[in-house]
């Protein structure tokens, strides 16, 4: 039934609105954030840390830890089901059966007194009706999947026996091990070396193109997100500012935030300028989400802002076909590219 | 130049050995202590199963011909008051100290167990109103609180692992709880949540395991001061009743009447509860260094 219709959306996350209680107020660390998977696509959430990249993909696994936090408003549709309309325990039947996660910590998050096998066991028989051996030879099958050498072995050892990289191909076997139609991956490679983060994205890709399994891949590294997406939105203190495909986002990038986010990458300096060429940052940080200024969140920080920036909240437009942007400027921006 | 192949030399040592005695070899090198602890341990272990075949004489059996007689061939260890062989009584109280010390350790880490790892994994109320109680139980001196629990029971073997096994629940939980606070914080615990687990089994198959290596040292070296404990009971008189041999009540017997007359029925109860006590002790310093993942390989 995965390969029947491949445009199918998969995910419909509508007005998503996901807030936190804290000892210095309310903050919004999710604002009325709307975005789609469909399947066998890559979707990149792509901002700074505390923009709300992880806490949507929390709130879609409704994992968001209560108290202090609250998914206040909004609709998760996964295959048709609100997801926010389960109870715990239809939803713990989602989890790890239709959603899977990956997070981004290989060496912890495997319980170090268990086996391999068995962990990944635990994913099988929590969803499906299969005698112990029958899960012991997919978990197996699992493992050789991920490309890990002597899965029989593996399947044995504890978690400290294995590498980092093993590690999260472990995690990666654990996820997809009932075969789920959507797969969150949360900077699944940060924790890598950089030899092995290429091969592990690899691996993601090509399960999740042979599988037909949507992906929402969390990051903050846009060269991840130029190899591997698809679709891009930008997150900037917990709204959506900026929706385009990745060859729409590269090309031209609409507001002053991406720019900003590609601006600082090391690569795009060592192409264009001399190697003395100091390393551009964005200035400013991210504002504090209980106290955030009344227009645009980005305009303190921000050298095209306007007067109105700092005034009004800018509308999210679809500046250009499929291609939207939170900015009042965005038009011109468009005009002089 | 002598080389030295390191390899060969690793081998030999046993620190390649995986499993079985190999294994349980090169421990044993590295913990000389410990394996003195162990081998005391058993020694009293096989005591107590084998007492029979071992004691020389009918421990209960009184004989007012040879009251207080003196360590001899006869009687290895003299006798008491009333004649019986000290040798056949200690032998006989080993099984009666282990009775209490494993079954006491056993029930108050069980108990402990079930009620740290649910207030810490719970937390909230559940968790406030078990730290209140063990709060209050700890407040008071275990040997106190044992000897009021056996005096309102009535002095039975199964009274006495039980009055000396509530006084040990809060020690075990407060370690129990502390772990659980910090592991339910670890990533693996969201891993198994994000693969559908409930949190009923997250705790048991996840964050209980976990929990295993500090219970394992903490309940060998409670072993040590429960037959202490047991010991104290006896000698105070609400411990094991007569006949019945117990290492504390041959003390408490002896002490003030016999001490001057006839030492060894102070001096022999005494070293069979010192030799107990530092064997446990011995052994579960060596399983903490063992246990501990720092030091692991």
């Amino acid at each position: 039934m995965s390969e029947a219709l491949p445009a199918e959306t998969v995910l419909e996350v509508k007005n998503l609105q996901t807030v936190f209680f804290t000892n210095s107020g309310l903050f919004r660390a999710v604002d009325d954030v709307s975005f789609s998977v469909r399947r066998g696509e890559t979707l990149a959430i792509v901002g700074e840390s505390g923009c709300g990249k992880s806490v949507s993909a929390l709130s879609i696994m409704r994992l968001v830890p209560d108290p202090p936090g609250r998914i206040v408003g909004g609709s998760v549709t996964l295959e048709g089901t609100d997801l926010l309309k389960l109870d715990d325990a239809a939803m713990r039947a989602i989890r790890g059966n239709r959603i899977s996660m990956i997070f981004q910590e290989p060496m912890t998050s495997l319980n170090p007194v268990m086996r391999i096998g068995d962990q990944i066991i635990e994913a099988v028989r929590l969803h499906q009706k299969v005698s112990s051996k029958e899960a012991w030879k997919q978990a197996v099958d699992m493992l050789r999947l991920v490309h890990i050498p002597e899965p029989e072995r593996r399947a044995q050892e504890y978690p400290h026996q294995l590498s980092g990289g093993m590690r999260q191909r472990a995690m990666i076997a654990m996820a997809l091990a009932c075969r789920p139609a959507l797969l969150i991956a949360d900077e699944p490679t940060t924790a890598l070396d950089v030899t092995i983060q290429a091969q592990i994205l690899a691996l993601i890709v090509d399960l999740q193109q042979r599988l037909g399994t949507g992906l929402i891949l969390i990051t903050h590294d846009l060269g991840v997100v130029a190899q591997t997406a698809q679709r891009v939105i930008v997150m900037y203190a917990g709204k959506k500012v900026e929706e385009a495909t990745v060859e729409a986002l590269f090309e031209t990038p609409l507001h002053p935030y991406t720019r900003g986010l590609m601006a600082s990458m090391p690569a795009v300096i060592a192409l264009g300028a001399e190697s003395d060429a100091r390393l551009n940052e964005i200035p400013g940080m991210v504002p504090s989400l209980t106290n955030l200024p009344p227009g645009c969140a980005f305009a303190p920080r921000c050298k095209f802002a306007i007067d109105r920036c700092l005034k009004e909240y800018p509308p999210l437009d679809e500046v250009k076909s499929n291609h939207w942007a939170a900015c009042w400027r965005a038009g011109e921006m468009l005009e002089a590219s | 130049m002598a080389t030295i192949n390191f390899e060969s030399e690793l081998r030999r040592a046993g620190a390649n050995a995986t499993g079985g005695w190999g294994r349980l070899a090169f421990l044993a090198q590295r913990h000389v202590l410990g394996t003195i602890g162990l081998i005391t341990m058993l020694l009293f272990v096989l005591t107590a199963i084998f007492a029979d075949v071992i004691s020389r004489y009918d421990p209960l059996t009184v004989d007012s011909a040879h009251r207080l007689a003196a360590p001899s061939m006869l009687h290895w260890f003299g006798t008491d008051s009333f004649g019986r062989d000290v040798w056949s009584r200690i032998i006989h109280g080993a099984r009666i100290s282990l009775a209490v010390g494993i079954g006491s350790t056993t029930l108050g880490a069980t108990l402990g167990v079930i009620v740290g790892l649910t207030s810490g994994y719970l937390s909230g109320w559940v968790d406030l109103v078990f730290q209140r109680v063990t709060d209050i139980l700890q407040s008071l001196p275990l040997l106190v609180l044992a000897l009021v629990m056996t005096a309102a029971l009535g002095p039975s073997l199964p009274n006495v692992i039980l009055a000396i096994a509530i006084p040990l629940i809060p020690t075990v939980a407060r370690v129990i709880r502390a772990n659980t606070l910090a592991l339910r914080e670890q990533p693996f615990v969201e891993a198994a949540k994000s693969i559908g687990m409930s949190e009923t089994r997250i705790a048991l198959r996840h964050v209980l395991p976990n929990t295993i290596a500090p219970l394992i040292v903490l309940a060998t070296a409670q072993l040590g001061s429960t037959i202490l404990t047991e010991a104290s009971l006896s000698f105070l008189g609400l411990g094991i009743p007569e006949p019945y041999p117990s290492w504390g009540r041959m003390l408490s017997e002896s002490a003030a009447e016999y001490v001057r007359t006839a030492p060894w029925l102070v001096i022999f109860p005494g070293i069979a509860i010192s030799l107990a006590v530092f064997g446990t002790n011995l052994f579960g310093d060596a399983l903490r260094d063992i246990l501990d993942p720092r030091q692991r390989g």
